[in-house]
């Protein structure tokens, strides 16, 4: 008795060993995907469901990796992501093996560790908050050269905030944000609010960092 | 011992294993329970890996405790081999309708489905919830191989960086395998992957187990004595481009690395002499090309082994475990040899307690016996003495020190039940053998799935590192296209 | 509701089957002991490259030996017996290490006056020659309980509600190799800590920070990235994966108790400076700190000493149980100096081993680095008091002086500088009130710079007795409170204080 993925696995595999080379291997695999894309959103939400998986294996994408992402995500270079004490790079050099770096010359690290550590997520905060408030700063002074929060400056309505939030998940996690995840942040720019002057800058750096700690940015 | 590991075992193990006593695995265990659950999927080699009844043996997981409690209760153990044969069969029916790890399916449930009956988390897929419904996924598809999905992860996985809205857009307009593919090999290129310090690299690193402080040639340390980046060149040559993997076993060339914007690697032809003339003594490499046998002879390799040591397990056992899979120490890749071990250095190694492993280890040493590491025997190194190198005539320095017998260690030894007359032909049957595509297919599959292949999923490692062996001719990266394209990597 | 530290996390992740997948296993064999505090502590220094006992406390004078020439003895002169004890000592100057032209002077017979009531060396014979895996048997007794190390099973027994049981300061040798037993908690492995300089600053998710966020604000941006992975499909789609639960997990409860400790300024080593300026950001440092920084004051320079007040601090503040430390292989020099200027050299190129080069000078070397940062940490812990009950930390520790085997034992003839190949022969030495101190169990045959061993039971003396490895191990995790019996390891009473 072999459960539906086996099967699938199976029937892909014969569909694979029967060509000669990777260039004539099925697309047919990828219908679901197709459909999915031509529906529209109400056809969407009435038909398509998530299933839990049953596998649930992720992995961690590591410090590196996942730093260049915010990086990129952010539009801030490199070296402008976080640095302690302003000096030492924190995912490159700080924090690199409680981030999954090797380093097998020295320290004789050969492979990542293999549970992270307590120290990992700690890390992983202090990156994203260092990067988030210094995107939101540079956004919040310079509005023309804003990247992320254009419309920081001008008292965001309910559309500019979503605007915002959308452009947050398109950078920070390559897809559109569900009306679900904008409803989230629309909500948030009240939480923040006893912030006084500060709340439109508190509302984008938190904002980003909620997202861009999110075990959705980190593992894959 | 991990999945890819068992082939060898199987029921060549001798009874003077179980010479440890009682706390030990009962590896003939392994294929008798497939001998009651032939069809499960964990049982795709013929026999089940340790891991169905132990964490590490000797420690027994909740489905192997359960196991032992009506395993002859009551008899005196250790238990005879021929008594746990025998009464294996009913005492695995005993517990079928238990739930050893309480995650609401029997054991047998699992075993049929291929999830592991002593792992909670590990569950029969969720057939009904796919097949129940009009399931259509709403972004991650976890009932069929999900394009987008895949996409995604070998930007991250083999380029370093996940890709962008925009590219998630364009490829989820026209989400093709034929694009996966030419994604895959535009990564392949990518420096990520192939550079210095990149993917490839890494995962040399625990096979050359490098010393930043004795290291020679670039970058030397303090105490330089040899340069391990002969090594790692030659690591990420062997598994990049269309190279021939066993050649990590039987090459007779070295590489170098050109750093650039896009790095690349060469192979070069030097004998040691010309080599020293070229690099200088620190880096060169000693052994001459007729006697070369890949990294297994690489001046590193030898230098960082072989210490002091007539007979070098230490260095046969690295060999074993860094390409072939087989961790010794774990008591994986045991094959008796009959008549072995015969000690010839006077290491006490024919105690029983000792054969079990020497039995295996001591025949697959002979063959390194003749590579000088880092000197080692009766003090004068001789006129002919010049470190790592090949030199016939090595055994003669250690009677001094291991006792007359050493010198009567032969060259020649055995290999996964196959005689070599030296180690050319130990690495010829190594890297023709189904454990070294295991080995280096399985670091590929536990570097891009984070794991071992769960017992559900032997059907398509077999797969893939069969075609590895047969279709790709032990090529990497055609080997990687078929890795992308499993259940196991293609489905949420 | 129940809280959910670590421990009961652990349970619960259990129960959920994530601590297979996670390698966090089951709980302890045993149950613990209702209301008794039997915490101990464990201090690993990892002698790296071999450090020769016939080179220390059981050292030979030339005057006891039928072969003095060519065997690793010393001049009479040299060699002191310290009254009272077992032990000798060497003390020399030397003019160079090895080809090194660099003089110091050694001296080991302080440290054995001082400590050699609470020191205990016994004989050993190991198994293997290669450095890596003896390491790797120094703490595994040669695999004796399924490949679990000291340290792990320290942490096992003692470690649930410590922060980070088992602390690993260096790293790359077999010391702190990860044990093979997969069915242990979580946080009885091994927690990597490259850089004791730095590492700290992980111990705060704001602190520090060019742009600290006060905590309260903080806690709103993380309740919101909770709303949002509910919502996430990525989460409810891998959400079970036990991964990202223990992810979620250490970002709530343990990082909360670390951050609510204030670790981060406690274990900071280095004060207010330009390279590292505190004040400008928030930062305090601790007085602990400044005390381990007095005691150790190379420790801005010398990696070992900064690792050796790191250590301190993680026992000092219950964040760890088991501290593992030990020299690197690289060649550390003083600030500014180069090699050959007097006082410049503090740590010799791959440690011990370089005894390949210059046996007697390297010995010498080691040895009075490793008795200076036992001494330093011994003397620290001893003032830290215990509880209510008197007891400094110390009483309750265990200062293991692991290494990989032992040297060759001979030498050309008369040699006072000579290279030593690897041996299987040696001793190990441990210093604890909780060991069986002022002892020498077994013994040294000046003849052949071979060792016997000793009955475990009574630790008389016996000639025709090698000590395994498995055996040493049990004797130490029996003086450390730890029942062995589960492994099948016997009874060594000769190790523990009566």
């Amino acid at each position: 008795m072999f459960h539906k993925h086996t099967i699938i696995l199976l029937a892909l595999l014969m569909a694979c060993a029967a060509c000669d080379d990777k260039a004539t291997s099925t697309s047919n695999n990828t219908t679901n995907q197709n459909d999915a894309g031509t529906q529209d959103m109400a056809d969407r939400d009435a038909v398509l469901q998530v299933l839990p998986s049953t596998k649930s294996r992720v992995r961690f994408k590591g410090g590196v990796r996942w730093t260049n992402q915010l990086a990129r995500g952010l539009g801030l270079d490199r070296a402008q992501i976080c640095k302690e004490f302003g000096e030492y790079d924190c995912a490159a050099d700080v924090h690199f093996i409680a981030l999954g770096g090797v380093e097998p010359y020295n320290l004789r690290i050969n492979e990542p560790l293999p549970i992270a550590p307590l120290t990992a997520p700690i890390a992983v905060d202090r990156i994203a908050l260092s990067a988030c408030t210094t995107r939101a700063d540079l956004d919040a002074a310079t509005p023309a050269d804003a990247v992320l929060f254009k419309e920081l400056a001008s008292a965001p309505d309910s559309a500019a905030m979503r605007a915002m939030g959308a452009r947050l998940y398109q950078e920070l996690l390559s897809r559109d944000a569900e009306p679900g995840e904008l409803d989230e942040l629309e909500a948030f720019w009240n939480d923040v609010q006893d912030a006084g002057a500060a709340a439109p800058a508190e509302w984008a750096a938190f904002s980003c960092y909620a997202v861009a700690t999110s075990t959705e940015m980190l593992f894959y | 011992m991990s999945i890819r590991n068992t082939l060898r075992l199987a029921s060549v193990m001798a009874a003077s294993l179980f010479s440890i006593g009682q706390a030990q695995a009962k590896p003939p265990a392994q294929t008798a329970f497939c001998v009651t659950y032939p069809d499960a999927p964990a049982c795709t080699p013929g026999f089940v890996d340790c891991s169905t009844c132990h964490t590490v043996a000797p420690a027994r997981n909740v489905y192997g405790a359960q196991l032992e409690v009506m395993m002859l209760p009551g008899d005196a153990r250790p238990l005879s081999d021929q008594d746990f044969l025998t009464a294996l069969p009913e005492a695995l029916r005993a517990i079928e309708n238990d739930d050893a790890d309480g995650d609401g399916y029997s054991n047998l449930e699992e075993f049929v489905a291929g999830s592991n009956a002593s792992v909670a988390s590990d569950t029969p897929a969720g057939e009904n919830a796919c097949n129940a419904i009009d399931y259509r996924p709403s972004g991650l598809d976890v009932c069929a191989f999900d394009p987008v999905y895949v996409f995604k992860k070998i930007k991250i996985d083999f380029c370093g960086e996940a890709p962008s809205y925009a590219q998630m857009k364009e490829f989820g307009a026209n989400p093709t395998t034929d694009l996966l593919h030419t994604t895959l090999d535009e990564c392949l290129k990518s420096e990520y992957w192939i550079a210095k310090d990149g993917v490839l690299w890494n995962m040399a690193s625990s096979k050359i187990r490098p010393i930043q402080a004795i290291k020679a040639g670039d970058g030397a340390g303090p105490i330089p004595l040899a340069d391990y980046d002969d090594d790692y060149n030659y690591f990420v040559y062997a598994t990049s481009g269309q190279h021939d993997a066993r050649e990590l076993l039987t090459g007779d060339y070295f590489v170098e690395r050109n750093d650039g914007e896009t790095t690349t690697y060469t192979q070069w032809q030097r004998n040691p002499i010309q080599d020293v003339n070229e690099r200088g003594y620190n880096s060169a490499q000693g052994v001459v090309k007729p006697r070369r046998a890949g990294m297994l002879t690489h001046r590193w390799f030898l230098m960082s082994n072989t210490m002091f040591t007539g007979i070098p397990r230490t260095t046969a056992a690295q060999a074993y475990r860094a390409y072939l899979g087989f961790d010794i120490s774990k008591l994986e890749g045991l094959d008796d040899v009959s008549g072995e071990p015969k000690d010839y250095d006077n290491k006490g190694v024919t105690r029983a307690e000792c054969a079990v492993c020497h039995a295996t280890l001591d025949p697959l040493t002979y063959p390194f016996s003749r590579y000088e590491g880092i000197g080692g025997g009766d003090g004068d190194l001789g006129e002919n003495y010049i470190p790592f190198s090949y030199n016939p005539s090595r055994m003669a320095r250690f009677t001094g020190v291991d006792g007359a017998y050493v010198a009567e260690t032969p060259e020649a030894g055995i290999l996964l039940g196959q005689p070599v007359a030296n180690l050319k032909e130990w690495a010829q049957v190594a890297s023709a053998s189904d454990p070294f595509a295991q080995s280096l297919v399985g670091d590929f599959w536990k570097l891009l799935l984070g794991e071992d292949p769960r017992p559900a999923e032997l059907q398509q490692f077999e797969y893939v590192w069969r075609r590895f062996m047969d279709e790709h001719e032990y090529r990497v990266e055609p080997m990687l296209h078929d890795l992308v394209m499993t259940e196991a990597y293609g489905v949420p | 509701m129940t809280k959910l530290d670590r421990r009961n996390f652990l349970r619960g992740a259990g129960a959920l089957g994530a601590a297979g997948a996670m390698g966090l296993g089951s709980l302890p064999f045993r149950a613990e002991a209702a209301d008794e505090d039997r915490t101990r502590f464990l201090i690993v220094i990892g002698a790296t490259g071999g450090a020769s006992i016939i080179d220390s406390v059981m050292a030979i004078r030339a005057s006891e030996s039928a072969n003095a020439a060519t065997l690793n003895t010393f001049p009479d002169a040299l060699v002191q017996s310290i009254d009272g004890t077992p032990f000798r000592a060497v003390d020399l100057d030397r003019a160079s290490l090895g080809a090194i032209p660099f003089s110091f002077r050694s001296v080991q017979s302080d440290f054995v006056r001082k400590h050699a009531s609470e020191m205990m060396v016994v004989t050993t014979e190991r198994t293997s020659v290669n450095h890596a895996i003896a390491q790797r048997r120094s703490v595994t007794g040669n695999e004796a309980w399924a490949g679990r190390t000291l340290q792990e099973l320290v942490a096992n027994e003692y470690g649930a509600d410590f922060a980070i049981p088992n602390a690993h300061l260096s790293s790359g040798a077999g010391f702190t190799d990860r044990g093979t037993d997969a069915t242990l908690p979580g946080y009885a492995y091994g927690e990597p800590i490259a850089d004791p300089l730095l590492w700290p600053l992980a111990l705060d998710s704001s602190k520090g920070l060019a742009r600290p966020i006060d905590g309260g604000r903080l806690a709103k941006a993380r309740a919101l990235r909770g709303r949002l992975e509910d919502k996430s499909q990525f989460n409810r789609v891998l959400g079970e994966s036990d991964k990202l639960k223990f992810w979620q997990h250490l970002r709530q409860g343990p990082r909360e108790a670390v951050e609510a400790r204030d670790l981060i300024n406690k274990l900071l080593l280095m004060p207010e400076s330009a390279k590292f300026p505190l004040g400008q950001y928030g930062l305090t440092g601790s007085d602990a700190a400044q005390k381990a920084r007095e005691r150790f004051p190379l420790w801005a320079e010398d990696p070992l000493e900064a690792q050796a007040c790191l250590a301190f601090l993680l026992l000092r503040y219950r964040v760890s149980c088991a501290v593992t430390l030990g020299p690197s292989f690289s060649v550390e020099l003083r600030d500014g100096m180069s090699i050959g200027d007097e006082g410049s050299l503090l740590n010799p190129p791959i440690a011990f081993d370089f005894s390949h080069q210059g046996h007697r000078s390297v010995q010498a070397l080691m040895w009075q680095r490793m008795y200076r940062v036992a001494d330093g940490l011994i003397d620290l812990l001893k003032t830290e008091e215990y509880g209510t009950s008197g007891e400094s930390l110390w009483d309750r520790s265990m200062l293991y002086v692991a290494t990989d085997f032992g040297r060759t034992k001979i030498r050309p003839a008369n040699s006072d500088e000579f290279s030593s190949g690897h041996h299987l022969d040696n001793g190990m030495m441990m210093i604890s009130p909780l060991v069986n101190g002022n002892k020498i169990l077994g013994g040294v045959d000046p003849n052949t710079g071979l060792t016997y061993g000793f009955n475990p039971s009574t630790g008389a003396p016996d000639v025709g007795r090698k000590m395994e490895e498995s055996e040493l191990f049990a004797g130490q995790l029996q003086a450390l409170g730890i029942d062995t019996s589960p492994a099948g390891l016997g009874d060594v009473p000769a190790m523990r204080k009566a």
